[in-house]
């Protein structure tokens, strides 16, 4: 579609004197049939895709997302004289109803990018489109090898599954914990954490003593649960997001086990919380510093951009805001400085993206560059410990 | 290996009792109607979350449990009277798919009112789990068992000592006979919907303390309740009260001795033996419906 850009501007400035009033009548019909497209500029809207999963089984993760582009489009201010508009479909954590949509919007709506993926698997089939289509797209999945290797036309807001592994593994190291037991989903999310923690933990000589996976849609954990308490384990490691991370938390605790239980950073939502119930008390986690805004340092970079996306989104949606929403803002920002910088241009978009520099976001400052489209690191994350139902800063 | 047993067995019991509720409201409507109703997960569904919302106006839990019970009878009655009545008669198969499409307004009505997010219910009565032959047995695990446990005896005395309990007996073993005794068919079809209903809520409010409570749980239960009452050949209460504790064992077992994504595999696997072997049981029984 890029490519016919500057070829209908030729086009169009030889024609007009001669066909003028057919030309107008002309556009006027293209206009009406794909008021998107960016070939006849002028008025028309600038689409952005937002894909997301708002039921299903990572809803808890999604409906944060959704809310966040709803909270955002009151605050959209046209660009160079053109609208912006966000198109949102729900996802229903299917992966191919995901990739259905993508190309639904790509196709249909003419969005200049998407945002969207919010489960690994989803994201996966969206990057692969993306990368055959030939538009940014802002996956909102943690899974390290979204953005390891980086691929032309795939970025990634979430601090991937690398960086929250080398996190925790600095955790287990300085409590001491020797011994590991890893419960995770057996989707593309878990089996990368389980990789990155297979990386990071050896180096702090922790051993992973047993894996136990589990499905999405498991209800029960007691029997993995049950196999792996015999390894009597240092500490529980757990990799998933709600509702399974808040299962394998309760039936941890049932069954009587005392040793600390560490989640990923697919569990900084309250929902987790809701679930768990008392089991998640004292369980701690790496998360983006919005949990726990209140508690950072005046100084910090990020403090007054989360404070406002804190409040906005309260405001908005009369639950507390949480990382995964703040994943859908940062890719709609960025991709918005994009146009505002560089104008609705697929590839244009995508290079400016690409080098980004100190940009603020809810996930951390990213800083892009050609190898690295994710753009954080450990610095962005925090570690919290949930005490009597609320997040705090660990330590 | 055999270390894990005892807590894979009390997992599976736990979960089995509330398969086994779902099953024996399959088979009440099976044999008095002939109708599989597909909407039963959905009862067990709006049991749990009606339970959560009167819990979240902080009334007390046997009153929102006993108040949830009954909303969900209503509905099963109204779901009787409003959408298979009028279909009374036609193909067993029209009346299948009515209760599909039942189930799915039931579930998008469900998504419209509580939205995707899922549901906590506190446990019954807090507090440390038991310990059984090395086993931990939680206590909302033992309520579950207990009230499977109990309503099935309830019924067998209901079946066995009361009127009402021999005309539903009467009205499946012949419709044409009990009519001409007297018993209107058509009322004990909405008496069936109703108890299977009520049995359906009671299974999900059990249920949610330890799964939690989402719109679209009733899918997986009514697949695994519908499971249970076939295996256990659909005839009588008792057997789908087995067919559930053996769906529940096989599920958890599987979990834990193999891999968890054969869990479902290996139970369908099961039912599909069982058909096989069973055949003829299911075709006498469809057989005696169409007399």
């Amino acid at each position: 579609m890029d490519g016919m850009h500057p070829l209908e501007v030729i086009v169009v400035r030889r024609l007009v004197p001669r066909l003028g009033v057919v030309l107008v009548a002309a556009m006027l019909t293209a206009a009406l049939v794909s008021p998107g497209t960016p070939v006849l500029g002028q008025g028309a809207p600038i689409r952005i895709g937002v894909v997301a999963a708002v039921t299903g089984p990572a809803s808890s993760l999604g409906k944060a997302e959704k809310d966040t582009a709803t909270m955002l489009v009151p605050q959209l201010d046209p660009i160079g004289g053109r609208q912006i508009q966000l198109v949102v479909y729900d996802s229903e954590s299917d992966p191919t109803q995901a990739l259905l949509l993508m190309k639904k919007t790509v196709s249909e709506d003419n969005v200049v990018a998407v945002v969207g993926g919010t489960s690994s698997p989803e994201a996966q089939a969206m990057a692969d489109y993306a990368m055959q289509a030939g538009i940014p797209y802002m996956s909102l999945a943690a899974s390290t090898t979204l953005s390891v290797p980086a691929r032309t036309w795939v970025f990634q807001t979430p601090q991937r599954n690398s960086i929250a592994a080398a996190k925790v593994a600095g955790y287990l190291a300085a409590t001491h914990v020797r011994t590991i037991v890893f419960l995770y989903r057996n989707d593309d999310f878990g089996q990368d954490g389980l990789v990155a923690l297979q990386t990071y933990l050896p180096r702090d000589g922790i051993t992973i003593v047993d894996t136990e996976p589990f499905e999405a849609t498991a209800t029960d954990l007691t029997a993995q649960v049950t196999r792996a308490r015999v390894h009597t384990p240092d500490a529980w490691v757990v990799w998933s997001t709600p509702p399974t991370a808040s299962t394998a938390a309760k039936n941890i605790r049932q069954l009587g086990i005392a040793a600390p239980i560490i989640e990923s950073h697919g569990v900084a939502n309250q929902a987790f919380i809701d679930l768990a119930g008392p089991a998640a008390n004292g369980v701690v986690f790496p998360a983006g510093k919005l949990l726990v805004v209140g508690s950072l340092a005046a100084a910090d970079p990020q403090k007054a951009v989360l404070q406002r996306y804190a409040q906005d989104f309260n405001a908005a949606n009369h639950y507390p805001a949480n990382t995964f929403g703040g994943h859908a803002y940062d890719g709609i920002t960025l991709l918005l400085a994009a146009i505002r910088a560089v104008g609705p241009d697929r590839a244009k978009m995508r290079d400016y993206i690409e080098h980004v520099h100190g940009f603020v976001g809810i996930g951390g400052v990213f800083n892009m560059s050609p190898q690295d489209h994710n753009g954080l690191t450990t610095n962005d994350m925090a570690l919290v410990v949930i005490r009597d139902g609320h997040w705090q800063q660990w330590k | 290996m055999l270390a894990l047993l005892p807590q894979l067995v009390l997992t599976g019991l736990t979960v089995g009792s509330i398969y086994a509720l779902v099953a024996l409201g399959f088979v009440l409507i099976y044999t008095v109607t002939g109708i599989f109703n597909f909407a039963q997960g959905e009862f067990s569904m709006l049991g749990a979350l009606i339970c959560a919302t009167l819990l979240a106006t902080h009334a007390p839990l046997a009153l929102a449990a006993l108040a949830a019970v009954a909303a969900v009878a209503a509905v099963g009655a109204a779901t009787e009277r409003l959408v298979v009545q009028p279909a009374f008669g036609g193909h067993p198969l029209t009346l299948i798919i009515i209760t599909f499409g039942a189930s799915m307004v039931y579930r998008g009505i469900a998504l419209m009112v509580w939205g995707a997010d899922p549901y906590a219910l506190p446990e019954f009565t807090p507090g440390p789990p038991l310990i059984l032959f090395g086993g931990v047995l939680g206590r909302q695990a033992l309520w579950a068992i207990g009230l499977s446990v109990g309503v099935v005896a309830a019924l067998f005395a209901f079946f066995t000592r009361t009127v009402w309990g021999a005309a539903l007996r009467a009205c499946a073993d012949n419709a044409f006979a009990s009519r001409l005794v007297g018993i209107s068919p058509r009322r004990m079809s909405l008496f069936a919907f109703t108890l299977s209903a009520a049995l359906g809520a009671l299974a999900g409010i059990v249920i949610a303390p330890i799964s939690g409570a989402t719109y679209d749980m009733g899918l997986a239960l009514g697949l695994k309740g519908f499971v249970a009452a076939v295996i256990g050949g659909l005839g009588s209460a008792p057997a789908a009260v087995v067919g559930g504790y053996a769906v529940g064992l096989i599920e958890t077992l599987t979990t834990g001795y193999l891999t968890p994504g054969y869990g479902d595999a290996i139970t369908f696997l099961v039912l599909l033996v069982v058909l096989f072997l069973q055949r003829e049981g299911l075709l006498r029984g469809a057989r005696r419906r169409a007399a």
